[in-house]
């Protein structure tokens, strides 16, 4: 009997203080998932900023301004335009060129451009 | 007081209620984004803070003054030291700081300022589609346009897929034409030296509106712009004589009851009279037009002499069941309410036939054409896009098939040797009508003019309908011509020119094979 009462007791006493861890550790997962729920809303409000920033400096008019200013190309005529179908009906026609020639260095414009402005 | 604890504590729904409204009314509300039919964003929440004081907890209201003074600016520090010395507990300071300013008064470590942070609405396109959106009030509420509507209509939202997304409504909209048209719009009024442009494009199978825009407009984002006089949606919410593009439905109505044909002769030298009122053609180079001619060159006798031959009652019926004689309703509200002769006498049908004496919306007006054009199924404009499974019409039947082709053999006439020549657009087949009405003032009529261009394109196939009034233009030149033709016509050529490829509409050009195969 009394081996069960000190045995019971010391079962209570572990319980107490694996209640007590249990509550403790608790208590920090909460306050980290508040926090981390904090940032998730914090994050968001910042993803929102950005996808409007972003919308503001893709906007047609800020790229036509830009384009008109630091690019020499000139909005497409219709002569320059044809349909995908008479392009391949066209490239078809094409005679295949007797040889293949040196390919060039390619040359980036619009990055000298870019380079030329001191924006980098 | 004890017996409403009690209640309370009872029913707890009554505190929830309570706690609700008091939370709508004081914090602004949370909005979905609105982006274009290609997913741009048009419009978005960011988060923005608020600042208020309890003047009973700040120890030195010149102190906090002197500091807010700092970071604020001058217009907010209007009033502000009565605010900080005030009897009440609440006072707002300011409301729609920046991250930056709130994280300056923070730091300032004020005891009795507190800041919150709330969502204000940005839109990050600025003017562009002023009048489509609309804007929202400071707590964050539409008070016009798309936001207007929405508020009462939040089921059309699509809720996001995954997290950091937000709820978002798509609009019919496509940004590229917007952006073209309010350009386009802009240039004109700068060339012509007009008071005021709009235009909008269609789609005339299922009325999605495309574009819409009418200058001068305002930013949203400072939507105090909004209340100068004359920045309002004319195309939608005022009504015009819009002149000789009426003819098209003189001579809709004479084709739909098999009056004439488009050959039939019509005699436009002999005046007509009416009612002490005469009515002649005194361009009129030769005694008989063909119907046809009288379309092309927009002759006022020949439309009248059509109209009168229908009868007032029919014309007027037809008007009706294109939607012009009553408000229209989309989401932005209602269009303006067109003004009819009241009674109707025969000389009103003879003004009405050549656009005078008679005032519709112009977005109503190009409603009605989108409908006779596009086969003559009625179209009801929408600014949501339609489901493209949907019947691309349902609407009720205005003219038949065959009147509908007649028309457009008309208009696409017309843009190529009539009085719409200088659209100079026909590699994309447009089709258009001109106008030219005298503004009325009291007693009369005055010297400035408001013209039109009403064009659809490609006219054998119809899918797009654009429409472009400017008020006042003034000659390109010194002794110039301020007729539709001469600036409504080629800024209606400018803008499809511009807005066809975008819209995947392909110039019609016969191949030459042998220059084509040199390349």
């Amino acid at each position: 009997m009394r081996l069960l009462c000190l045995l019971s007791f010391g079962f209570l006493a572990g319980l107490i203080v694996l209640i007590y861890d249990m509550k403790y550790e608790t208590r920090q997962l909460q306050a980290r998932a508040s926090e981390l729920e904090r940032s998730i809303s914090l994050e968001t409000d910042n993803l929102a900023l950005m996808r409007t920033e972003w919308s503001h400096v893709t906007s047609p008019d800020r790229i036509e301004t830009l384009a008109v200013r630091l690019l020499d190309s000139e909005p497409a005529k219709p002569e320059q335009l044809i349909t995908k179908t008479d392009f391949f009906t066209l490239l078809a026609k094409m005679q295949p060129p007797a040889q293949k020639e040196e390919p060039k260095p390619r040359q980036d414009h619009i990055g000298a451009l870019i380079r030329g402005t001191g924006l980098q | 007081m004890a017996w409403q604890l009690t209640m309370l504590g009872r029913y707890p729904t009554i505190t929830s209620q309570l706690m609700s409204a008091t939370e709508q009314t004081q914090y602004a509300q949370s909005r979905p984004d609105l982006v274009d039919r290609n997913g741009r964003m048009l419009a978005s929440d960011i988060r923005v803070y608020w600042l208020y004081a309890d003047p009973g907890r700040i120890i030195n209201a010149d102190e906090v003054f002197e500091k807010l003074s700092r970071v604020l600016s001058r217009g907010d520090l209007i009033g502000l030291r009565g605010k900080l010395t005030s009897k009440r507990r609440f006072e707002w300071i300011k409301r729609g700081l920046t991250p930056r300013q709130a994280q300056a008064i923070h730091s300032l470590g004020l005891p009795g300022l507190t800041l919150i942070d709330e969502p204000q609405r940005a839109y990050p396109v600025g003017r562009i589609a002023a009048h489509v959106l609309g804007h929202t009030n400071v707590d964050n509420k539409g008070i016009a346009g798309i936001e207007r509507y929405i508020d009462g209509h939040s089921e059309i939202a699509v809720a996001p897929t995954q997290k950091g997304e937000r709820p978002k409504i798509t609009l019919s909209l496509d940004l590229r034409v917007q952006h073209a048209l309010h350009e386009e719009l802009s240039a004109a009024m700068r060339r012509y030296h007009a008071k005021a442009a709009s235009g909008v494009v269609l789609d005339v199978r299922n009325g999605e509106v495309f574009a819409l825009a009418g200058l001068p407009d305002y930013d949203p984002n400072n939507r105090e712009e909004s209340l100068i006089k004359g920045r309002h949606n004319r195309l939608y919410a005022d009504s015009y004589e819009l002149g000789s593009v009426f003819k098209s439905y003189a001579v809709a109505l004479s084709l739909e009851l098999g009056n004439v044909e488009l050959q039939d002769e019509i005699d436009v030298l002999t005046p007509i009279r009416i009612g002490g009122y005469t009515l002649e053609d005194r361009h009129a180079k030769k005694r008989f037009m063909t119907v046809e001619e009288v379309f092309i060159h927009s002759s006022n006798t020949g439309a009248a002499r059509l109209a009168l031959e229908a009868g007032g009652g029919k014309l007027r019926g037809f008007f009706n069941a294109l939607g012009l004689l009553e408000p229209m309703q989309t989401e932005l509200g209602l269009t303006a309410r067109a003004l009819i002769p009241d009674p109707w006498r025969e000389v009103n049908t003879m003004t009405a036939s050549y656009g005078h004496g008679i005032s519709v919306s112009p977005f109503a007006f190009a409603t009605a054409v989108a409908s006779m054009i596009n086969g003559g199924t009625l179209i009801e404009p929408t600014f949501l896009p339609v489901a493209r499974d949907a019947p691309q019409s349902k609407g009720s039947r205005v003219v038949s098939q065959e009147t509908s082709a007649k028309l457009r053999h008309l208009f696409w006439m017309t843009a190529r040797h009539g009085t719409g020549r200088n659209a100079d657009a026909h590699d994309y087949r447009i089709g258009g009508k001109t106008g030219t009405a005298y503004k009325p003032k009291p007693g009369g009529y005055s010297k400035e003019v408001i013209t039109s261009f009403v064009a659809g394109f490609p006219m054998d196939d119809p899918r797009y309908l654009v429409l472009i009034v400017i008020d006042e233009p003034q000659p390109e030149k010194k002794g110039g011509r301020n007729e539709a033709g001469h600036n409504a016509a080629p800024t209606t050529g400018r803008l499809i020119r511009r807005i066809a490829p975008m819209l995947g509409i392909a110039p019609s050009q016969k191949i030459d094979e042998n220059r084509q195969a040199s390349y």
